[in-house]
């Protein structure tokens, strides 16, 4: 037989805590700290009304770009900060065996037996 | 001259990224402490992390600037090694190369010769890919540091010594998963730092028709100028293209190379593994739009008097940033080639680390040490790369066109090893002996392609029957005679010689239930079904541009 069975994890086999799965966070965290620089630094060219140094200044994409790299980072932060909750509550459910009634009301173990 | 100058912003965000890289090297200390964390990564990677890692190993900066240069000069004409040079050889390795990889659960590429052939052929090609992945990593770090010097007038031998301290210091700490991460992260920074580039040039023209509007329509053809080598800007034939680049160089490559197959290795199912160079594909299908975009929008800006001519093509993308970016947004830029730069580098060392511990030190020197001993290897192995990658730089620098080199050793050590994996993987009769001569004389012959044609001992007519062809044709066609030696010889050879084991032969030979199908998994969990998304995508891409 070719394919290895013991390589192949279950479909509904709880994911092991890994660094790397904080990998998200720290990206979107990165993407925050660069939007707010950015955005910072585009904001007190505009207020300070300085001479444009680039073409298409006037658009202001430090601006835009800034709040882009805001937002995405935010999203990003948010979204894995609650999957990594949602992650440590099912693993806590499924190593204490839970009993299903109980389980029931953590959102993520149910979700994952759906 | 083309120069950048850099603000106190700039430095903020260039300084946020070291210090980012650096922290997330010691935090990931505490969670490598066996070898298989060190060199698989642990083994536990999803397919989006595992195929973004896959990606960006081969999106560093010298590509990137590289290939916006090239689409200066050649247009859309160089999106082929996005498309055709690109996607066939990953869904390939996905779908029917990955279940053999990853099934015998094999740390590097050279252990599938192993398994599969024998020892010598193992060690030929792990001693030739360790020296490739040095050469490689030194001359892209001296690229790295003669764009920088250029670019923003920074000091050669403090980039060069920066960026390779850095880089040994988080490769030592976390390993591959250090890599990966760096890799995952140059992904994100590279989109959110060069595409806004794109972006800006369409904006300051108005719409992408009127790019158009300012450049030849030949610029525009993917196919329709390939009839003959003469009618295109590349000087390259379809066929050149397409046995050349989209068979034997992008194959061996994509298939092979065992610095990207490696993030694949790291996947924590066999699905996985398969799904990441899919999930890859279509991202490395988006790259032509900022990469080509740039190069096309730098030559409308050049052929509307907005800009000088440029001295070097490959300044390209360095042009627009300089034009449409502020301070702050600048440093983003920057940080983002250097990001790429620097994940590069990252990349070849950990591949090389694991060839040297896994395929020469264990095999040769040490073979029954402890787990602990290997990683104690492997970090030691990572400063001493590092210090040969630093020399090699070194070296380029005084040789000014090794840059041209770049592209030859892809052709002496991948195109032979990718005919002799497809026998190996597909073909029972081939065996050791047969391979191992068969890829010994076909990078023989690569090599002597090369250096007979750099020293004008022969004629370019000889390899790539065009007396004017272009360094980048003599490469697709050195790349065609290497495979095709190693083809036909390992074929031969085996034929005449004793016929391998077939009890050995187990999970290492195609046969017609090799191939997993996932009938029990919804249609969207499927790594053929993005497959064939993916391909119907390059062929409709392929149509648009004809």
């Amino acid at each position: 037989m070719l394919v290895d069975e013991k390589h192949e994890s279950p479909e509904h086999e709880p994911e092991q805590e890994h660094p790397i799965s904080l990998l998200w966070f720290f990206i979107g965290l990165i993407l925050l700290l660069y939007g707010i620089v950015i955005f910072t630094t585009g904001f007190m060219h505009y207020i300070d009304d300085q001479p444009f140094s680039t073409v298409l200044a006037k658009l202001q994409p430090d601006m835009l770009w800034g709040a882009v790299l805001f937002i995405t980072g935010l999203l990003f932060c948010v979204i894995n900060a609650i999957r990594h909750r949602c992650q440590k509550k099912r693993m806590s459910c499924l190593e204490n065996k839970t009993p299903e009634s109980a389980a029931q009301k953590c959102c993520c173990y149910s979700a994952e037996k759906k | 001259m083309l120069v950048a100058h850099l603000n106190f912003v700039d430095w903020i965000v260039i300084g946020i990224y070291f210090a980012f890289v650096l922290g997330i090297g010691f935090y990931l200390k505490h969670h490598t402490k066996t070898g298989h964390d060190f060199f698989m990564a642990g083994r536990k990677n999803s397919s989006w992390l595992a195929g973004l890692a896959f990606l960006s190993a081969n999106m560093g900066a010298l590509e990137l600037l590289g290939m916006s240069g090239q689409a200066y000069k050649y247009g859309v004409l160089t999106a082929h090694f996005y498309l055709i040079g690109a996607i066939p050889a990953m869904l390939f390795l996905a779908i029917f190369m990955m279940p053999f990889y990853y099934s015998n659960k094999i740390h590097s590429v050279p252990g599938y010769l192993q398994l599969r052939f024998n020892e010598h052929t193992r060690t030929l090609n792990a001693f030739a890919f360790a020296v490739m992945t040095l050469l490689v990593s030194g001359i892209n770090l001296y690229a790295m540091a003669l764009v920088l010097n250029a670019f923003l007038g920074w000091n050669m031998n403090v980039c060069m010594w920066a960026s390779s301290l850095t880089v040994c210091l988080y490769i030592s700490l976390g390993g591959l998963t250090s890599a990966i991460y760096s890799e995952v992260l140059q992904f994100f920074l590279i989109w959110f730092g060069l595409f806004l580039a794109f972006i800006m040039g369409i904006i300051d023209f108005g719409s992408w028709g009127a790019i158009k509007a300012h450049l030849s329509s030949s610029y525009f053809h993917l196919w329709s100028n390939t009839g003959h080598a003469t009618s295109n800007p590349m000087l390259v034939d379809w066929f050149g293209i397409v046995m050349g680049l989209g068979f034997v160089l992008s194959f061996g490559y994509w298939t092979t190379d065992f610095l990207v197959v490696q993030r694949t290795f790291s996947a924590r199912d066999l699905r996985s593994a398969q799904m990441s160079p899919v999930l890859a594909s279509f991202f490395k299908m988006a790259l032509p739009f900022m990469v080509v975009g740039a190069g096309l929008i730098a030559l409308a800006l050049v052929n509307t008097h907005q800009i000088e001519a440029l001295k070097k093509p490959d300044d390209a993308l360095l042009v627009l940033l300089i034009r449409y970016y502020p301070s702050g947004l600048l440093g983003l830029g920057v940080t983002a080639l250097l990001a790429g730069f620097m994940s590069g580098q990252a990349g070849n060392i950990s591949a090389f680390n694991t060839v040297f511990t896994y395929d020469l030190y264990r095999t040769h020197i040490a073979k029954n040490a402890s787990d602990a001993h290997y990683v104690k290897v492997g970090r030691i192995m990572t400063i001493v790369g590092i210090l040969v990658s630093v020399l090699t730089a070194y070296w380029a620098m005084s040789m000014p066109s090794i840059m041209e080199y770049m592209q030859a050793l892809f052709s002496i050590v991948n195109a032979p090893l990718f005919a002799a994996i497809l026998l190996g993987m597909f073909w029972k009769r081939a065996n050791g002996i047969g391979a191992f001569c068969g890829l010994f004389c076909g990078m023989l012959v690569a090599a002597s392609m090369f250096l007979l044609i750099k020293f004008n001992a022969i004629s370019p007519a000889w390899v790539a029957f065009n007396p004017k062809a272009s360094p980048m044709a003599l490469a697709f066609w050195q790349a065609i005679w290497a495979w095709s030696t190693t083809l036909v010889l390992t074929i031969l050879i085996s034929l005449m010689t004793k016929k391998p084991d077939a009890k050995k032969l187990d999970g290492l030979v195609y046969h017609k239930n090799a191939i997993k199908k996932y009938k029990h998994l919804h249609w969207h969990k499927r790594p053929a079904v993005w497959a064939v998304i993916s391909l119907i995508i390059l062929v409709t891409l392929n149509i648009i541009y004809w």
